[in-house]
């Protein structure tokens, strides 16, 4: 997917292949003026270019996201482990982006649980 | 708030006659002042570069206004932002850019997008059609 933000008179402001920094773009932007900030728009295209039809709004993307206390906390177990994968605590299940003024967290890693559980089967055991 | 990289443009200058479309607020081709006010970028306007976008980096762009190769692309991109309560226009204009007629263009961006400088001016007497969105 591919991102373009477009001012209120339809100029283009900006071209990303990242959503996370064409959204962090479009905040700052629409912060940055406060008259016309919310005019900005955000345009999705897929990768072949073309329009997908989707424009979004500073307000539709919500605030910046922040990482829950769960995730820092299990990076920190698991960096002090020593990183070995068996010791690895299975913090994707608690991995979740809290996205302030959103109903819904996501998940961090859309990993398949059974994929986690191969893993941990394959791992050496310490 | 940081600097975004500056574009590299391959700015050119119409060998040929071709057609661009943009969005434009009235039907009415004789309506030489809204068509001129909407032909106008950001630095025709007096306005500053907005922070964090390219018109701080790449001044062709904030002398410029964006337009598309395709009437299809400029009607959707249109119509998206009329659907959101965003509007950007009624119609679509197709400017013809015409060679030595103090036109030059850029293509960045997706969709067959480009960034035209010109004098307003120009661009309202390059209108060869207008269509509602």
């Amino acid at each position: 997917m591919r991102y373009m933000i477009y001012d209120n008179e339809g100029n283009a402001l900006g071209s990303f292949r990242s959503r996370i920094a064409a959204e962090a773009s479009l905040r700052a932007m629409a912060a940055a003026d406060s008259d016309t900030g919310d005019d900005l728009v955000m345009m999705l295209y897929r990768d072949d270019g073309t329009f997908t039809g989707r424009a979004l709004t500073a307000d539709d993307i919500g605030p910046p996201v922040r990482i829950a206390p769960t995730v820092w906390i299990a990076n920190i177990a698991w960096a002090a482990s020593g990183g070995r994968r068996a010791a690895r605590p299975n913090f994707n299940r608690y991995a979740t982006l809290i996205l302030a003024g959103r109903k819904q967290a996501e998940p961090l890693v859309r990993q398949p649980q059974h994929d986690l559980e191969r893993e941990s089967a394959a791992a050496p055991r310490a | 708030m940081a600097r975004p990289r500056r574009l590299s443009l391959d700015i050119q200058e119409p060998e040929r006659s071709f057609s661009v479309y943009r969005a434009v607020r009235t039907d009415d081709p004789n309506d030489a002042a809204t068509l001129e006010r909407g032909f106008q970028s950001s630095a025709a306007r007096g306005l500053p570069p907005r922070p964090g976008s390219v018109q701080v980096s790449t001044p062709f762009i904030y002398n410029g206004v964006s337009a598309y190769h395709s009437r299809k692309a400029a009607l959707e991109h249109a119509r998206a932002r009329r659907d959101i309560g965003k509007p950007i226009g009624t119609h679509v204009a197709e400017i013809v850019l015409q060679p030595g007629g103090d036109f030059e263009y850029a293509y960045w961006g997706d969709d067959g997008h480009l960034t035209v400088v010109a004098d307003a001016v120009k661009l309202r007497e390059a209108v060869a059609d207008i269509v509602p969105i």
